[in-house]
């Protein structure tokens, strides 16, 4: 009964709050002081007529409380508008882009944690043995670097110096298929994916030493070793299990922020995706655009945030006893 | 511990087999890619195409899009910017210039195999003269009509005497059965908003390539259509034109050949790379001026401009407080050209005029001092500020720097630099286009740095400056009576010279008057690999020392005499690992944790667990 | 061991000899004061931080004694070569407009410091003011703020930044102001959580039923057992708002008429620095902000161990 009124609890909080971002998504761009069709005005050579029907057709002049009636009906029935800048579908031109920073993030992401977690274990298993401290201050020192600048160093040397891969982009534009395709793809997303996995590595390491080592200061892992268990068998069986959860959390959150995380590094090597997109629409003032982005990337922390509580819920009774 | 070394083994030959299969599919890939590959030439742009639709156009690539996709109903010669003949041969007036007969060719069809007629052609003028369609419309003035008389031959009658064909109209062909639909019913704003919203996928044209691939952000693919009636290319089968999201992207991209030729480049990446051995680089008039844009007020309630912007003398002393070369070395890094006109002496020869030596201000701020002095700007509180003739406000201007503005911010900090010789104070308010944009219409702003790009018949460019286009096209609502009959008088010319003269009269009146200063005319900059495209089959757009290469008016017939040197393909070398390398990687990895995984499984059944 | 978080006040503090009970507190607080600084000098990685922080901030606060100010004049530098490698008179090169880019970099740590210092203490100020509010009063209040807690938690933070950035222009001050506002949430969910826990703690409650006031017992109780949180995440946030600083000015949205590092970061990329190869202008502000930005991460880090034992080496 418990865990089904605690899923039942962390579901409405998760409706309840993407209820919340619709709402404030609106609001933030209807008092933006910014008009947009001003902005086209002067870059399409539009007349003060033209200006005027552009407004209307976009129902712009219709009351508020109207045109957020409109806004939540259109947003449920999956019509996130139109682009102001080329009248394309909302929908149409952010499904272009998310899948390339998906597939970067994304691979970036499982690295990162895979590499990540079993640094921060090694390490804070065996606190300040060598591997520890070099994997510490590493982790510190990439933790520190700000994103886009270690992309353009890694760029300068593999790409500049070295001319070892890509210097950016999604693609070489022949007509590649199949196998070589992807070749030439995993190409391009190498340096821009080394960039965010060294920069994610860092805090993931950092954070699953500190829980590992709380924990092994617990008494159950005293207990354990006391009665003769093997160390891996104490690690494996009792301490990970449970520094993993607060670590699964940040990991899972970490996914949630996936189709933001990668602006800069989209700029630094062209990468075709979400961020890129996002960043140039802000700046045309493309406002169906950035709130169907915004939305997007709201939705998804917030369904992996459920995601993670559901899971923590799962592995830790006592979460959903309080 | 038999079995899992018998795992081990087994994964470790799967693995190996997988491999060498899907290495061999790759090289397999490779070399039927050799044998006959059509001939690429690649250009990098620094923004995508605004959309497939001729009548959402803005900017760079959207007009090399549209021209090549696109015939215009008359032309440009590529050589000096006059009307060559496009889908209309020829266009006769009659004596009294208000009915003009042009003739149609008879030998050009669509991409979807439908040929183009004179009602296509009549169609396409009435559609946006009728419906007042944007972009095009300020082409045909005064109301025309259009009577189609046989299949090759067509009547454009205007109410009034005009040159409008010979300007000649920047106008895209567009077929007739597509378009039509929403040539129905009365309302205007109904077609205006359809054509703009209309996706236009895939775009039917009667230009000379076609458009087969479009990946939005991406690049461009365009395939040369046999027996088009421009020419057959030399050797160039393909386009792509490839879009960058920034200029560093870009210059990268050229020097490690996954582009051809980079247009519009930034000059510092620019003078980088006309170095390298392998690449040309060639400096093109841009066709456009940047300046300083000065605030006169009356914009609406919210207005508030310096008023000493008001005073000529100001403006004059700044005129000479302002060292336009340390501007072009600086910010142009030396690879544009100072300039006084507001027309560019390219784009508009005839028209253009060097403004005489006494109006070209030179850089002298003890002048600047000077007549600021007599003028009554005195610094009374010692300040470093000076202040109005009547002690009030001291001279503080706010400059409004628009960071999406090539050049915007560095000129900025330049200009005040300058100013700050001649007591005069400047404030930055730092913002992007759009905010600018807002500013800019409640004329809550003294100066800034802006651009202009004239076309070739100068009507448009000494419009802006009239007292009409206040809060439309003008600056900072300039107001002269005098000019503005000058305006007039030259739209109403029907005699050439005539109307040059008039012309040249207004260039003069804006160099004395200074409601804008004209700081340089700016250069486009373009680059390609002369090791792999034969530099004598590149030719200048007007055919001068700095006309353009490509994506200019008309240029593109340009493509047809590019050629490759030796049998060099064309296509550019995609960089990176090769195949086995990642699949030697990725296997290995595999394998090794496969076997680890197995090795550990079969400790754990051996061992007891607290 | 040394003694984790000062002890309560017992509630035989609150007589009537106001004098006595505060001298007693002062005592107390100082000696914490002094085992956690013990505590906190036995921390390697910490002592470190500290000193490469102390340097940075009296190169910032020295910078103008340095580096003449004249020497970013446009008009001064106007015939100086730009883009120039390391040479005698120029040890990192000159930038776009002939200026030396070592006056530069030390000059930057003003800015990047002031703002990161700054933005801080506005996060801070604002996300322990929400996140007290919240955990002391709950119920509808509570509720409330979470939710607008939640929201600014949720949102991607840069797209964010890049809006109210457009909307408010580009100054120091609106900087600032946008990183305070993407950042604050964090610290007022980590602020809550503590308030609740120090909610529960006996004293409190005693406190309360002895009839304390809401303003005495935040101000007096849960406050001062709240701070050391505050102040340890101060330190780490201190880190990140300089990275936020960063990527806000890569992303052009920094005030272009100020040195930062960010700054300068972003005026080499766009002035060709990666295709140019002038990893002179390109390496040495990443690396300063690398060092800061470590500094105040280790000293970060140091703290909380100080402040939570169970994380200190036996």
């Amino acid at each position: 009964m418990g865990s089904q009124r605690y899923l039942l609890r962390k579901v409405l909080h998760a409706l309840l709050t993407l209820l919340f971002v619709l709402f404030a998504n609106f609001v933030l761009f209807r008092i933006l002081p910014s008009d947009p069709v001003q902005l086209l005005a002067r870059s399409q050579h539009l007349s003060a007529e033209d200006v005027a029907e552009q407004i209307s057709s976009l129902g712009l002049d219709k009351p508020i409380p109207e045109q957020f009636v409109v806004y939540i009906r259109q947003t449920l029935t999956g019509d996130l508008g139109v682009s102001l800048r080329s009248g394309v579908a909302v929908t149409e031109l952010i499904g272009e882009r998310v899948g390339p920073t998906i597939l970067l993030v994304g691979v970036a992401t499982i690295l990162s944690t895979l590499f990540g977690l079993w640094i921060g274990i090694r390490g804070g298993w065996r606190r300040g043995s060598a591997f520890d401290t070099s994997s510490l201050y590493s982790s510190l020192v990439l933790y520190s670097m700000p994103e886009g600048w270690l992309g353009m160093i890694l760029l300068l040397f593999f790409a500049g110096v070295l001319g070892l891969f890509p210097a950016g982009g999604y693609s070489s534009s022949q007509t590649i298929t199949g196998f070589a395709h992807v070749v030439d793809v995993a190409n391009h997303m190498f340096l821009p994916c080394l960039t965010l996995t060294l920069g994610y590595i860092g805090e993931y390491a950092i954070v699953m030493r500190s829980s590992l080592i709380e924990v092994m200061n617990e008494d159950f892992v005293m207990t354990a070793r006391a009665k003769g268990v093997r160390d891996v068998m104490v690690r494996r069986r009792h301490a990970v299990p449970n520094a993993l959860l607060p670590t699964l959390t940040l990991v899972f959150l970490s996914f949630g922020f996936v189709l933001g995380g990668a602006i800069i590094v989209e700029t630094v090597f062209s990468w075709p995706g979400l961020g890129q997109r996002t960043v140039t629409a802000i700046g045309q003032r493309d406002y169906p655009f950035i709130q169907g982005a915004f939305l997007l990337l709201s939705a998804s922390v917030i369904v992996f945030n459920l995601i993670a509580d559901i899971l923590y819920g799962y592995l830790d009774p006592r979460v959903r006893e309080s | 511990m038999r079995r899992t070394r018998r795992s081990i083994a087994i994964a470790v030959v799967l693995g190996v087999v997988t491999g060498l299969v899907m290495t061999g599919t790759a090289f397999a890939q490779d070399a039927t890619d050799g044998a006959d590959a059509p001939t690429v030439f690649t250009i990098g742009v620094d923004s995508d195409i605004t959309g497939l639709s001729p009548f959402v156009l803005c900017c760079g690539a959207d007009y090399e899009y549209l021209e090549l996709v696109y015939d215009l109903g008359i032309g440009f010669n590529p050589d000096d910017l006059s009307p060559a003949p496009g889908i209309v041969t020829s266009w006769e007036p009659n004596e009294d210039k208000m009915e003009w007969t042009l003739k149609v060719r008879q030998d050009a069809t669509f991409n979807d195999g439908e040929p183009v007629t004179v009602e296509d052609v009549a169609f396409t003028f009435s559609f946006v003269a009728d419906y007042g369609l944007p972009f095009y419309k300020d082409y045909f003035p005064f109301s025309p009509t259009f009577e189609v008389v046989d299949d090759e031959t067509l009547l454009w009658k205007s109410t009034e005497p005009t040159f409008a064909p010979e300007v000649p109209p920047y106008m895209p062909i567009l077929p007739e059965h597509i378009w039509s639909q929403f040539a129905t019913g009365d309302d205007p704003k109904e077609a205006r908003r359809a054509v703009k919203d209309f996706a236009n996928d895939p775009p039917v044209g009667s230009g000379p390539f076609e458009l087969t691939e479009y990946a939005r952000g991406q690049f461009l693919r365009f395939t040369y259509r046999e027996g088009h009636w421009l020419g057959t290319p030399a050797a160039i089968d393909e386009i792509v034109i490839r879009i960058y999201d920034n200029q560093e992207a870009m210059a990268t991209a050229l020097r490690a050949g996954e582009i051809d030729f980079a247009e519009s480049m930034s000059p510092n990446q620019f003078n980088t790379v006309k170095d390298d051995p392998n690449i040309t680089g060639h400096v093109a008039s841009a066709g456009c001026w940047g300046n300083i844009a000065y605030n006169f007020g009356g914009q609406g309630p919210d207005s508030s401009n310096h008023p000493a912007i008001q005073d000529r003398d100001v403006r004059l002393a700044i005129a000479h407080a302002v060292d336009r070369q340390v501007i072009v070395d600086r910010v142009y890094q030396g690879t544009a050209a100072v300039g006084w006109s507001i027309l560019d002496p390219a784009k508009n020869s005839y028209y253009y005029k060097d403004i005489p030596a006494e109006l070209q201000y030179p850089y002298d701020p003890a002048e600047a001092n000077r007549i600021l002095d007599e003028a009554g700007y005195l610094d009374t509180d010692d300040d470093g500020v000076r202040e109005m003739p009547d002690g009030s406000d001291p001279l503080d201007f706010e400059f409004m720097t628009i960071t999406d503005v090539d050049g915007s911010v560095d000129t900025g900090r330049l200009f005040q630099s300058f100013l700050q010789e001649i007591g005069i104070k400047v404030t930055f308010k730092t913002v992007d286009q759009a905010k600018a944009n807002d500013l800019w219409f409640s004329g809550d702003w003294d100066v800034y740095v802006w651009d202009w790009c004239p076309d070739p018949d100068p009507d448009f460019m000494l419009s802006v400056f009239t007292t009409d286009q206040c809060l439309s096209w003008s600056d900072g609502c300039y107001s002269n009576p005098e000019y503005d009959e000058l305006y007039e008088a030259q739209r109403q010319a029907t005699d050439r010279e005539a109307r040059r003269e008039i012309v040249y009269e207004m260039q003069d009146m804006i160099a004395e008057e200074l409601p804008v200063m004209v700081l340089n005319y700016w250069s486009d900059l373009q680059a390609y690999r002369s090791d792999r495209w034969d530099p004598a089959g590149f030719s200048t757009s007007p055919n001068t020392e700095l006309g353009l290469l490509l994506f200019g008016y008309g240029t593109v017939r340009k493509y047809l005499d590019i050629v490759p040197i030796g049998d060099s393909s064309g296509t550019a070398t995609s960089q990176g690992l090769p195949a086995w390398v990642w699949i030697a990687v990725v296997g290995g990895v595999a394998v090794i944790a496969g076997g680890v995984m197995f090795a550990r499984r079969g400790r754990d059944t051996d061992e007891n667990v607290a | 061991m040394a003694t984790a978080a000062p002890e309560a006040p017992t509630p035989a503090d609150h007589g009537p000899a106001g004098k006595g009970h505060r001298a007693i507190a002062r005592t107390r607080r100082s000696r914490a004061f002094l085992s956690y600084w013990r505590t906190f000098r036995r921390n390697k990685q910490g002592m470190v931080g500290l000193i490469v922080l102390t340097f940075f901030v009296l190169l910032a606060l020295f910078a103008p004694a340095l580096v003449d100010e004249s020497r970013f004049d446009l008009l001064a530098t106007a015939t100086e070569p730009a883009f120039q490698p390391p040479s005698a008179s120029h040890w990192l090169g000159t930038d776009q407009f002939g200026r030396d880019v070592l006056s530069l970099l030390m000059y930057g740590s003003r800015i990047s410091l002031l703002v990161g210092v700054v933005a801080t203490i506005v996060t801070m100020l604002i996300g322990s003011f929400v996140g007290i509010a919240a955990g002391y009063y709950g119920r509808k209040v509570d509720t409330v703020l979470s939710a607008l807690t939640n929201w600014f938690l949720v949102i991607p933070w840069i797209a964010l930044a890049i809006v109210l950035a457009s909307i408010l222009g580009r100054s120091l001050f609106n900087i600032i102001l946008v990183i305070a506002i993407t950042s604050w949430a964090g610290t007022a969910r980590l602020v809550r959580a503590q308030t609740l826990t120090v909610k529960e703690r006996p004293y409190v409650e005693r406190a309360r039923a002895l009839g304390a006031g809401d303003w005495h017992l935040v101000t007096r109780h849960i406050l001062p057992n709240v701070f050391p949180v505050i102040f340890a995440n101060t330190v780490l946030t201190v880190a990140l708002s300089i990275l936020s600083e960063t990527t806000l000015a890569f992303l052009g949205l920094g005030d272009p008429n100020s040195i930062s590092w960010g700054v300068m970061i972003q005026e080499a990329f766009y002035s060709g620095a990666l295709s140019s190869g002038w990893w002179w202008w390109l390496i040495p502000p990443g690396i300063a902000i690398v060092c800061v930005t470590l500094s105040f991460t280790m000293c970060g880090y140091a703290l909380d161990e100080v402040l939570n034992p169970k994380l200190r080496s036996r």
